[in-house]
């Protein structure tokens, strides 16, 4: 199946469920207010959920923080209306190409998420919105670890008060 | 009920800068003053919100939000706006002006002005300087040399501090210094293969208004000692840096002389055709829009050039239709400002062993060396620069997914890089005629002033100056051997550089100026502009230290005057 007719199989799946009620998934789409993406507590989780398995943080997230939390305000506050609405529609294209071709991502696994992100980063095919929503993703993910206290203060030795002044000390 | 008095000796219009120095002087010499401030009060360590904040603190870990950022295009221009300190820069939506042509205007609305937010570079002046107009012809010849200002920037820099060194250069007079911080080791090299390839060039390290070894004078303002943070945009708790926050305004506090009142909009001064003398000022609360005239004996301005050119501007009377002490057309013309367009960067590839630990405030500077003892090149005056190096540590490549990105990020602490150099000219502008401010005749403020108009831009001095330094220094970088040599043209539209200077200049002649030797408008003697409205002309250097040397002189002599009785 290409990527055309998954989503097109998915539009009708997805229509089905929503019949069915209560599961299903919101568009993304729908959690766009006044320009700015507010998640659901689902989306919320989708996010961390890639995020984490593009960029795992597993035993350093206290001093890290949550990604999620970052890239929603470092999109909402930081990028222009116009490419919070691509990266939304990216995020529900990848939701729905991950049902098609793997499974519904609430139950996908961290190599899944990543092999689809590969994947779709390799094709032709692959939308403007699904790239921009890929590439932010990663981009944002690595952003967030190294802005964050762990790798300034351990990695960079970044320290408020620094230490005093020597002008030319052996490396 | 409290009734808050109208009457005092003095008032000071601006808490900045040079405002601050103003009130300072006026009180020590026993004068009850009012320092009136539009903005709100910040108090020292009280009012700094940040200060202690660590970068991944932040929300935006230091990126300014697109909206804020699309809305205030002038500002987000400006290489200090940043997350940590934006709250003491003045939005462009809350304060429009009118630019004629472009310029980035760059504020502090706020007790303290922007002397909470300087870089604090300071550099005195030399006669090279003031007597630049007359030997060179341009403007009209300063009213003063340094002789006259030489104790004035002496008594500053002890309150203030600066480190630096006694370098014995002619252009940049020695002052009183605190011990400088070390340049380090390609800094060095550089000086060294300056000094090597060029007699008349010098690179020293940048005096700077940092407390590097606080003297009894520092601990007596419960100022310390500088722990080069580099934090200092956000207001420093430890007062290691000089602000009107931390020292003059609260000095001034203490002699039980002072009034401060923020939140006090300045309409105008008003002129009593009686006396031929200024008698007051009104003022509008800025946020109760509320009218109050405050009367005194001496008024200083020192709102911060732009704005102490609009406020004579917007104070008009039937014997100055055309703003208070414009007898002669000249009020608000003849601005300038630094062209600091010129960059230029290159790697060091030697002194891989080496590196710099801890920070300083301060960086390398290379005073001014054209055009200096003679004429030598085809544009007027020069330009001076700073000189950094640093090297920083570089991440590995970000490469793959999950697991492999984690490791190409934690896996290896990052190494450091190579040594970066870079240096950027500071030139001076020639003041001129089409350059001026003026009131915009339709448009007004929330407060019902006029906005204001600002007209200035480079002209052909300032491109063939670019050119040299682009020139000169690509030269000097190649003869220290540094590579990947790049020189950049930033095409910033004035205002960036945030020197704004002149447009009630001062002169011998009150025909072609507007103010004497002391700062009063000739023609209305106890008014005195003492910030950088006053400037005739405006060097390379960074003129703070002496806006801060002529407020304090100014005020003095006004004092010793209204004792006498001769004003
Ligand atoms: C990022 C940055 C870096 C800088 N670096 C340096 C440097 O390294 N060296 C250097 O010499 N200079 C530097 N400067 C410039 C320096 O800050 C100014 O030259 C200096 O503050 C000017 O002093 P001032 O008293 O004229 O104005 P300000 O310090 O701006 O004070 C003017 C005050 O007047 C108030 N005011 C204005 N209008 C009115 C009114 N109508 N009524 C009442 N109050 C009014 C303002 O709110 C303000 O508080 C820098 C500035 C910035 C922003």
């Amino acid at each position: 199946m290409n990527r055309r007719e998954a989503l097109e199989a998915l539009a009708i799946m997805s229509a089905g469920t929503f019949f069915l009620g209560g599961c299903a998934d919101r568009p993304a789409e729908e959690l766009i207010v006044n320009g700015r993406f507010v998640p659901d507590k689902r989306h919320l989780e989708y996010l961390t959920k890639i995020s984490e398995a593009i960029l795992p943080l597993h035993d350093i997230k206290e001093r890290v923080g949550e990604p999620a939390a970052y890239i929603l305000t470092m999109m909402n506050d930081c990028r222009s209306t116009e490419q919070v609405a691509q990266f939304v529609a990216g995020f529900e294209e990848y939701k729905l190409l991950m049902q098609s071709q793997y499974q519904k991502l609430r139950k996908a696994a961290p190599a899944e998420i990543i092999d689809l992100m590969q994947e779709q980063l390799a094709s032709a095919e692959i939308s403007g919105a699904l790239e921009y929503f890929v590439v932010s993703m990663r981009s944002l993910s690595i952003d967030h670890l190294r802005s964050s206290e762990l790798y300034m203060a351990d990695m960079h030795e970044y320290k408020l008060v620094p230490d005093p002044y020597s002008p030319c000390a052996p490396v | 009920m409290y009734q808050e008095s109208t009457r005092y000796n003095a008032i000071v219009i601006g808490a900045g800068m040079s405002g601050g120095w103003s009130a300072k002087e006026l009180c020590e010499r026993g004068l009850k003053t009012l320092l009136l401030e539009r903005g709100p009060d910040v108090k020292h360590i009280r009012d700094y919100p940040t200060a202690t904040k660590n970068p991944w603190e932040f929300d935006h870990r230091g990126e300014m939000p697109l909206k804020i950022r699309e809305e205030n295009p002038s500002i987000a221009r400006c290489y200090a706006y940043r997350e940590d300190n934006a709250h003491f820069f003045v939005k462009d939506t809350d304060h429009p002006y009118v630019q004629d042509r472009p310029f980035d205007w760059i504020r502090g609305y706020q007790v303290g002005g922007k002397s909470l937010m300087w870089a604090r570079q300071t550099q005195r002046w030399s006669d090279f300087d003031f007597e630049g107009p007359a030997r060179d012809g341009f403007a009209v010849d300063w009213p003063i040399r340094y002789a006259d200002l030489e104790p004035w920037y002496t008594k500053v820099e002890r309150f203030v501090g600066i480190s630096g060194n006694r370098d014995g250069i002619d252009v940049l007079p020695d002052g009183e210094f605190l011990p400088a911080w070390d340049l380090n080791c390609v800094q060095q090299y550089f000086q060294k293969s300056v000094k090597e390839n060029y007699r008349d060039r010098h690179v020293i390290f940048g005096r700077c208004a940092h407390l590097s070894d606080p003297q009894p004078i520092h601990l007596e303002q419960n100022r310390g000692k500088c722990l080069a943070r580099r934090e200092c945009e956000r207001g420093c708790p430890i007062g290691g840096y000089f602000s009107a926050n931390s020292s003059t305004i609260p000095w001034a506090a203490k002699t039980g002389n002072l009034t401060l009142r923020p939140d006090a909009v300045v309409e105008s001064i008003l002129y009593d055709s009686g006396s031929g003398k200024a008698k007051g000022v009104r003022v509008i609360d800025a946020n109760t829009k509320q009218v109050v005239e405050y009367e005194a004996d001496l008024i200083f301005l020192n709102a911060g050039a732009i704005n102490s050119i609009a406020l004579l501007l917007n104070s008009t009377s039937t014997a100055f239709p055309e703003g208070l002490g414009n007898h002669n057309g000249l009020l608000g013309k003849y601005v300038a400002f630094h062209n600091y367009r010129g960059k230029i960067n290159a790697i060091c590839e030697d002194f891989g062993e080496l590196r710099e630990i801890g920070r300083k405030p301060s960086s390398g500077y290379l005073p001014r060396f054209r055009n200096v003892y003679k004429q030598e090149t085809d544009f007027l005056r020069g330009y001076a620069a700073g000189f950094g190096a640093s090297r920083g540590f570089v991440g590995a490549p970000t490469t793959g997914w999950g697991e492999q990105l984690r490791e190409s990020i934690l896996g290896a602490k990052p190494k450091l890089g190579p040594w970066r150099v870079g240096s950027h000219m500071m030139g001076a502008t020639l003041p001129k005629e089409e350059s001026y401010v003026n009131l915009d005749p339709t448009k007004k403020d929330e407060w019902g002033m006029p906005l204001i108009h600002i007209a200035m831009d480079y002209d052909d001095n300032d491109e063939k100056m670019l050119q040299d330094f682009f020139d000169q220094f690509s030269e000097m970088f190649e003869r220290a051997g540094f590579k990947e040599i790049k020189t950049r043209d930033t095409k910033q539209a004035p205002g960036l550089d945030i020197h704004e200077m002149g447009g009630v200049r001062m002169g011998r002649d009150p025909k072609t100026s507007l103010l004497n030797e002391w700062n009063q408008l000739h023609t209305c003697s106890n008014v005195i502009v003492s910030d950088g409205a006053c400037m005739t002309s405006t060097s390379t250097q960074n003129p703070s230290l002496t806006y801060m040397a002529i407020a304090a002189r100014a005020a003095h002599h006004a004092v010793d005057q209204l004792e006498k009785g001769t004003l």
